[in-house]
């Protein structure tokens, strides 16, 4: 199911809502948990059965795991040990399966000459995120972090449908206890997690799905070996920099909104990226709970900056070639996050150099115009690849960027993609984000956003306006196509 | 002002009913597709432009408000020259209906039978399938086939789901802005091609809205011939690739695009309608493209199968009538018609282009298949046959004979395609 679909908007939330409220106002707190874990696994089934039998068969697994690390708290070191490599290794093994076979078994056949049947399998939708999360759950078992636990939560923490398919990847502590529920929720969280979700669903609605149609023609004309135009090769670019950013982010409003309505506060995800001043701070600004996770559980334990500069520089690229890997299972996703992995050295090495060559002092306009534009330049040839079909495509499409382009047909408006991301550029530049608008997040930004802050979203208004927008996105999510061929 | 968390989510859902309330009555009332023409009572059949480009939608409707007894099911050939007029049909006039479709795979004439039938039961169905859909490549249908707007028979689900989808569609920021256009220019959209019953008007869509015809005929077949060709070089020559030549595919393919045409055959076995299948007259430019592209034994495989299938029907259902089928594919005075010069302002007599027939011909495919005769038209004795097990062999072997003599009768005519065919292969290899 879909946050933006009918059924999702116009049966499911509601019914869930109900029944959920009903319960806990009532008392009967979990059987309002239950319920909740219950409409969670009835939102993955609905798209598929057997992806809904392997959730919950990893689920069990990683119970049994988990229970028993807490429970051999005073046991051998060997134990422990092997239990948590087992239950990493396991959860693994199983997102290799899934997503990694054919791109293996596809990269042998190249390598050794020999044809080699792929596998017919179809990747379990957000089991990427969820085996995140199981990961740092049994890591944190292991380290002796995990404080709450009980069954219930726990089926509930690895299901919760607001955050179940695409983040943001929530570590246990900060949603566990909040499932130990009370007999009533902040009034405010739930006008403000309506607002949350009406603002992500109309990114991804209005904007994301809107400002798609400037991605595709230079994209497919390179898949195809064509050599698109400077302007639309960079047209195309610009425009998915901008779709990946209001669909994803939109997700992830969504998500934190539709938690909101439940009384559970979820991790921020996105502030602002594109504001970024370097890529380091993109990082902390871009899919946050990911590089949280990278952080904590790949870069750290890989060493981090603890062993030398140059050590430091390998883990920056290890950890970004491997997250790029988690995003897909193509080269082009590896070529992203190496080039990313490269992008955060020579930010460190620039940041050690700086006082070396006398480059010190505060920074001005200026200085923070040219950084934040050769960081959203830097962002934009990444995003290159991850959206290319192949490396040859990506390249074609870098080479017509940097000027040496031909041209493919038109089949847009330049002027209207033009007028649109020039837009959205300057809200993504200029203006605060979701989180900050509604007061969710981000406490420091918000001191000039005080009086939208205190009456924000609770004002008359500011539901009207919701209104308005939810009754745009619904009047969008159903398209009447046309047919223009009379020949056959 | 601050308002209490209850009202807050009031407000927003209030202004999204009435936003979506009015928008939804709005388009009801101004009816941009003609989906259920509501403040047409008397009759009347006001031109809806945006239906125009929607031809599945605004077909999908008309058979839900004119329950139909008779349909043509086929691609744009059927849907431009078949006239619901003939006298052939059985049933009243106002419940005859042409559900034919430009580009309709025969997964989608499948859905619209099922459509139909649900509708109201059928009792005649005349089925056109065009070569390549005798294929066994996999079914598909297009991006603009939208299965949620139709019945099915024995769905009660499904069914009520469709009534869903007719609000998600009534809501529609599509459907408004289409509203918009039509309030604003009023139903001045340009000529009125698609007529009640659902026929395309060759007579207005040609000679109005293609402006190249008007231009030249001649000239505008002979882009046909280009077009067809460029098609077929894209996807392979082969009839079980040939479907894939226009849209990708929108749905994952289980079935052949012939187990489809076998589906059909059996729900109207299985609900006493009364099916009669032809293969439709493409002229011979079109055959010869086939021909030169390796595209010819696919077809006479598919015609293979296909009297085949009809066969096995017919003997597993002694009781009742076997099926017609009638192959014109073959050459004859109608598909051989000689093509006027390049820029020739002349009309052909039987064809706007190389794949559309005029309705002299879409008549006399009506009376060979429904047996009727028109002593002021009779059919030419060499325009069609019926196929049958003991018949198919000679006719394919007749087609075969015919071609060669095409091919010996008109050289300029071989030649041009020959050479259309290499220089669109030159442009291609140009374009890489």
């Amino acid at each position: 199911m879909l946050f933006n679909s009918y059924i999702f908007i116009l049966v499911f939330l509601p019914t869930t809502l109900f029944i959920f409220h009903v319960l806990r106002t009532s008392g009967r707190h979990r059987m309002a948990t239950a319920a909740l874990a219950f409409a969670s696994l009835v939102f993955y089934g609905w798209w598929s059965l057997q992806a809904l039998l392997l959730l919950l068969i990893l689920m069990a697994a990683n119970y049994a795991v988990v229970w028993r690390l807490l429970r051999s708290a005073a046991g051998t070191a060997r134990l422990r040990l092997a239990l948590v490599v087992t239950g990493v290794a396991g959860n693994l093994l199983v997102l290799g399966y899934f997503k990694y076979s054919n791109f293996f078994l596809e990269n042998w056949s190249a390598l050794s000459g020999t044809k080699v049947d792929f596998v017919a399998v179809v990747l379990p939708l957000g089991l990427s995120f969820f085996t995140f999360q199981k990961i740092a759950l049994l890591v944190d078992a292991y380290e002796g972090r995990v404080r709450h636990f009980d069954l219930l939560g726990y089926i509930l923490f690895v299901t919760f449908f607001p955050q179940l398919i695409a983040g943001p990847i929530v570590h246990h502590s900060e949603v566990m206890p909040q499932f130990a529920l009370s007999d009533s929720m902040r009034k405010k969280d739930f006008a403000q997690g309506l607002v949350l979700f009406v603002i992500g669903l109309s990114k991804k609605v209005l904007v994301a799905d809107t400002i798609a149609q400037f991605v595709g023609p230079a994209f497919d004309a390179a898949a195809v070996g064509k050599l698109p135009s400077s302007a639309q090769a960079w047209t195309a670019a610009l425009a998915y920099t901008l779709q990946l950013y209001f669909d994803f982010s939109g997700y992830s409003d969504m998500a934190i909104g539709l938690a909101l309505l439940f009384g559970i506060r979820l991790p921020a995800n996105f502030n602002s990226p594109y504001k970024a001043l370097n890529i380091i701070e993109f990082w902390r600004q871009w899919h946050m709970t990911l590089s949280r996770f990278l952080r904590d559980y790949l870069y750290v334990p890989l060493g981090g900056n603890r062993r030398g500069e140059v050590r430091r520089y390998l883990n920056l690229l290890v950890t970004m070639v491997l997250g790029g890997l988690w995003h897909g299972a193509a080269w082009t996703f590896v070529l992203w996050g190496a080039l990313h992995g490269i992008f955060l050295a020579i930010n460190h090495l620039w940041i050690a150099l700086r006082p070396q060559i006398g480059l010190i002092g505060p920074s001005n306009f200026f200085t923070r115009f040219v950084s934040r534009t050769i960081t959203f330049v830097a962002v934009v040839t990444a995003w290159v690849f991850f959206r290319a079909a192949d490396l040859n495509s990506a390249v074609l499409m870098l080479r017509a960027m940097a000027g040496v382009g031909g041209h493919v047909e038109a089949t847009m408006d330049a002027a209207y993609g033009l007028e649109t991301i020039t837009v959205l550029l300057a809200i993504v530049w200029f203006a605060p984000n979701s989180l900050e608008l509604t007061a969710y997040a981000f406490a420091k930004k918000r001191a000039a956003l005080n009086r939208i802050r205190f009456e924000g979203p609770m004002s008359p208004h500011w539901a009207i306006v919701c209104g308005l927008l939810l009754a745009f996105c619904l009047m969008s999510l159903t398209q009447v196509s046309e047919f223009l061929y009379f020949q056959f | 002002m601050r308002i209490d968390s209850r009202l807050h989510a009031v407000v927003i859902l209030v202004t999204v009913a009435l936003t979506c309330g009015s928008v939804l009555l709005s388009n009801l009332f101004v009816d941009p597709f003609g989906m259920y023409r509501l403040l047409e009572t008397d009759g009347s059949h006001g031109a809806k432009p945006a239906a125009y480009r929607r031809v599945k939608l605004a077909k999908a409707y008309d058979l839900r408000r004119i329950e139909p007894q008779a349909i043509v099911l086929g691609t744009s050939r059927s849907h431009v020259a078949l006239r619901m007029t003939h006298s052939g049909w059985k049933v009243p006039l106002a419940r005859r209906y042409n559900a034919a479709f430009d580009g309709a795979t025969t997964k989608e004439m499948h859905a619209y039978l099922l459509h139909a039938h649900a509708v109201h039961p059928l009792r005649q169905v005349v089925l056109g399938l065009d070569f390549w859909q005798l294929g066994r490549g996999p079914a598909w249908t297009r991006k603009d086939f939208n299965p949620s707007i139709l019945f099915e028979p024995e769905k009660p689900l499904h069914n009520a789901a469709v009534y869903a989808t007719d609000l998600s569609l009534l809501v529609s920021i599509d459907t408004t802005r289409a509203s918009i256009t039509l309030l604003r220019n009023g139903d001045s959209g340009g000529p009125q091609w698609l007529a009640p019953d659902g026929q395309r008007l060759g007579d207005v869509f040609f000679r109005q809205v293609e402006p190249t015809y008007s231009s030249s005929p001649a000239s505008y077949l002979r882009n046909i011939d280009r077009q067809e060709i460029g098609f077929m070089l894209d996807t392979g020559p082969a009839v079980a690739t040939a479907q894939r030549k226009l849209a990708p595919a929108t749905s994952q393919p289980v079935l052949t695009s012939f187990d489809y045409i076998a589906k059909i055959v059996a729900f109207c076995r299985d609900n006493d309608i009364d099916l009669r299948i032809f293969i439709t007259p493409a002229h011979a430019h079109q055959l010869e493209i086939a021909k030169q592209l390796g595209g010819w034994p696919a077809i006479e495989r598919g015609k293979r199968d296909l009297v085949d299938m009809l066969y096995r029907d017919a003997v597993g259902h002694p009781g009742s009538s076997a099926f017609t089928l009638y192959d014109f594919e073959g050459y004859s005075s109608v598909t051989s018609e000689p093509v006027p010069p390049d820029g020739s302002r002349s009309e052909m007599r039987y064809y706007w282009d190389s794949s559309h027939f005029k309705e002299t011909v879409g008549d006399w495919i009506l009376d060979r298949l429904f047996g009727t005769e028109r002593e002021e038209d009779p059919v030419p004795d060499d325009f069609g046959v019926s196929l049958m097990p003991a018949t198919i062999e000679g006719a394919l072997e007749k087609i075969r004979a015919d071609q060669s003599a095409y091919q010996r009768d008109q050289p300029d005519e071989v030649r041009f395609i020959t050479s259309l065919i290499q220089q669109i292969k030159l442009e291609k290899l140009a374009a890489r």
